[in-house]
């Protein structure tokens, strides 16, 4: 308990560690028993063994009364040892004889005797009557000695010196002799430090300062670290949500491009019956108003134009399917469906490049789980980039689109064509964004497929056909399957 | 209108397309061939006129307007109306440099087709008469003799019976008899006339009346 805080009993002190060393001076005896019966009180309440050693003007009655007075059970402590009064006389000047060692020694066995028997420590007080003795030089030492013998032991020492007595040199003494200087005069309590003291003190502070300082700049450190990061993850959810932003958007982008490419087929899917709709409208008119009207070819020619119309409608719906299915939810792709719906919008453009389609579709295939739109726009780009890949070739040009399983149970697509081939340059930035070897190409056809394929948790590649030309081949985790 | 019927060769890969069409043709009396490609069309052989053609530009195998491009570059053309469903400026621009009689975009008036069809088959018409007269004026000019027709070239280019003569060293006379034969064979009512049918008949030299798909 060393290093715990005693109640001292003296107001301007309040609560001192171990190891305080004081001394008072006090102007008349009513104000030296006022503070020793504080002080010991305080002692007593704090389980710490009483030393005091008394001299002039206190005599032992004086010291007595003041205790009781204030102390209610102070015979008891008394009669138990708690508390010892002593005359000053005896205990620092045994035969007139100031011998320091045996002073300090008598301080050690008291302490010694006071934690044997269970108190926390030792509270003394001793009355300076040597003033005008031939010892004073000695006492100063002594006192100084205590002072630092007092280090780390449980023990605290009131030294009172009266006023009236003391020179002005003597008093510098005792004060240079403790680390405080107390007076009491007529009832008022005046409190002097040590310059070591107010030295230590000031260190203190100053140390103090400086550890709050430090403390200032770390927690303001940490502070500019938290902010940082703060930032860092509000930068962090931004660029997630942007990307997530991008994400959409892209989708979005691939199904306009998916519209965009199939307008003129779609164009050409819904013309086609319109057409055929509106001629056979004038000729039924005609074989109704002509001379000899033919009711049987007017009856043919209604019946040609409801079919039409229901072909129309058909394409609508196609067309319908392929805008609300592009809300880029994951469903349960059957992937053959997407691809005979895919060709059949697209016949316009296989027509222009004046290619034909082969499907091998294995009827096993797995489902796959995906956006069935964003699929057919992969597949759409890889056709459209097999018709290109023939322009101007002679004879046959056939692409042939495949959809089978892959030995580890996945979905693979591919999609050959009879063109020129890859050059070996060009295959490997075939899928990079903007690469493309035709002039009007935009070169991101391959890029958005591989993305689609990708965010799929599919892989595509592209290698040579055989005799010549390209296979782009890419695989999708069957439905219910975790991705590769 | 005269001569024989006319036929209507419609080239479409969209059979109720073909089919409406046909319906249409024939509620006005006119004779319908239908074709899904350009190829099959060909291997018909069937050409006969007068007629036109009712071509759609995107066909699967040779396009419509590769097709026409051959048929421009051929002598006496069958007229040809092309019908799209893709109408682009581009496409018709070129279409009609190459000779095409009209550009329809589908789906049109069944009205604007049967007139295109009427104006083509006019045209086709105008064109056989033509190519008629041309036979008849070559068969005329192949009854002459050479030196009548020596002296039909100098005719034409209006010299007098007496160069005609000192030129090819003969006498007037027998000029003279010479150029009655050549207006007689040729049937030709002036000189006038001569020089035109002259005329006719060197600048289609190299081709061939009535050639056809």
């Amino acid at each position: 308990m060393i290093d715990a805080e005693r109640t001292t009993g003296i107001e301007p002190l309040g609560d001192m560690p171990w190891g305080t060393h004081v001394c008072m001076f006090y102007e008349t005896k009513d104000d030296l028993l006022y503070t020793l019966a504080r002080y010991f009180r305080a002692a007593l309440q704090s389980n710490e063994r009483c030393v005091w050693a008394i001299s002039e003007p206190v005599a032992e009655a004086d010291a007595k009364n003041a205790l009781s007075r204030i102390i209610p059970d102070f015979e008891q402590h008394l009669a138990e040892g708690t508390i010892e009064i002593l005359p000053a006389h005896e205990w620092y000047l045994p035969g007139d004889r100031f011998d320091m060692q045996k002073i300090t020694r008598g301080w050690e066995e008291k302490l010694a005797a006071a934690l044997a028997e269970g108190f926390d420590g030792l509270r003394v007080s001793g009355n300076a009557f040597w003033m005008e003795t031939e010892h004073w030089e000695e006492f100063c030492q002594y006192e100084r000695e205590l002072d630092g013998a007092l280090f780390g032991r449980p023990m605290m020492v009131l030294c009172t010196y009266s006023l009236h007595r003391s020179r002005a040199v003597e008093a510098m003494d005792v004060a240079r002799a403790h680390q405080f200087t107390l007076a009491r005069r007529r009832g008022e309590w005046e409190i002097i430090e040590t310059p070591e003291l107010r030295q230590a003190k000031q260190q203190i502070l100053k140390l103090k300062n400086e550890l709050e300082e430090r403390v200032l700049d770390r927690t303001r450190e940490l502070v500019e670290v938290n902010q940082r990061l703060r930032v860092e993850n509000t930068e962090r959810e931004r660029a997630e949500a942007a990307l997530a932003k991008a994400r959409t958007e892209l989708a979005r982008v691939a199904r306009l491009t998916t519209m965009g490419v199939l307008a003129a087929s779609i164009a050409h899917e819904i013309n086609q019956p319109l057409a055929a709709i509106v001629i056979n409208s004038g000729a039924a008119l005609r074989w109704l108003t002509n001379e000899k009207p033919d009711l049987a070819e007017v009856n043919a020619a209604l019946g040609r134009i409801a079919l039409d119309a229901h072909r129309a409608s058909e394409v609508i719906q196609h067309i319908r399917a392929l805008v609300t299915e592009g809300k880029s939810e994951h469903v349960d792709v059957d992937i053959n469906d997407a691809i005979r719906d895919l060709v059949r919008l697209m016949r316009g453009t296989l027509r222009e490049h004046r290619a034909v389609v082969r499907l091998a579709l294995r009827r096993d295939v797995p489902r796959v789980a995906g956006d069935r739109l964003q699929l057919q726009h992969a597949i759409m780009n890889l056709v459209s980039n097999a018709a290109e890949a023939m322009t101007g070739v002679k004879g046959r040009r056939e692409i042939v689109i495949r959809a089978a399983t892959d030995e580890a149970g996945n979905l693979l697509v591919s999609v050959e064509d009879r063109g020129r081939g890859l050059d070996p340059d060009s295959a490997e930035h075939l899928f990079d964004p903007f690469f493309t070897t035709r002039p009007e190409g935009m070169g991101m056809g391959l890029a958005i497929t591989r993305t689609i394929v990708e965010a799929h948790g599919g892989r595509i590649w592209a290698s040579p056909a055989s005799p010549a030309g390209t296979v782009f081949r890419f695989t999708l985790p069957a439905a219910g399957a975790a991705p590769r | 209108m005269s001569g024989a019927p006319a036929t209507v060769i419609v080239i479409d890969d969209d059979p109720s397309v073909r089919e409406a069409i046909r319906s249409l043709l024939r509620s006005v009396g006119l004779a319908v061939e239908l074709f899904g490609t350009v190829k099959e069309f060909v291997d018909s052989g069937k050409v006969q006129g007068p007629g036109c053609l009712v071509l759609d530009i995107r066909l699967p195998g040779q396009s419509g307007l590769d097709f026409h491009d051959e048929l421009a570059r051929a002598p006496n053309r069958l007229p040809v109306i092309f019908i799209t469903s893709h109408g682009d400026i581009q496409m018709s621009v070129r279409a009609m440099k190459a000779g095409a009689v009209d550009f329809l975009t589908k789906p049109f008036r069944d009205q604007d087709l049967l007139d295109a069809i009427q104006a083509a088959i006019q045209r086709d018409r105008a064109r056989m008469a033509e190519d008629a007269a041309l036979v008849d004026l070559r068969r005329r000019s192949a009854e002459l003799t050479t030196r009548e027709q020596e002296v039909m070239r100098h005719v034409v280019r209006g010299r007098a019976n007496k160069e005609i003569a000192h030129e090819l060293g003969v006498s007037e006379i027998t000029v003279k008899a010479h150029r009655g034969q050549v207006m007689r064979k040729m049937g030709a009512r002036s000189v006038a006339d001569l020089v035109r049918m002259a005329d006719k008949l060197e600048t289609t030299e190299h081709s061939t009346p009535g050639m056809r798909y």
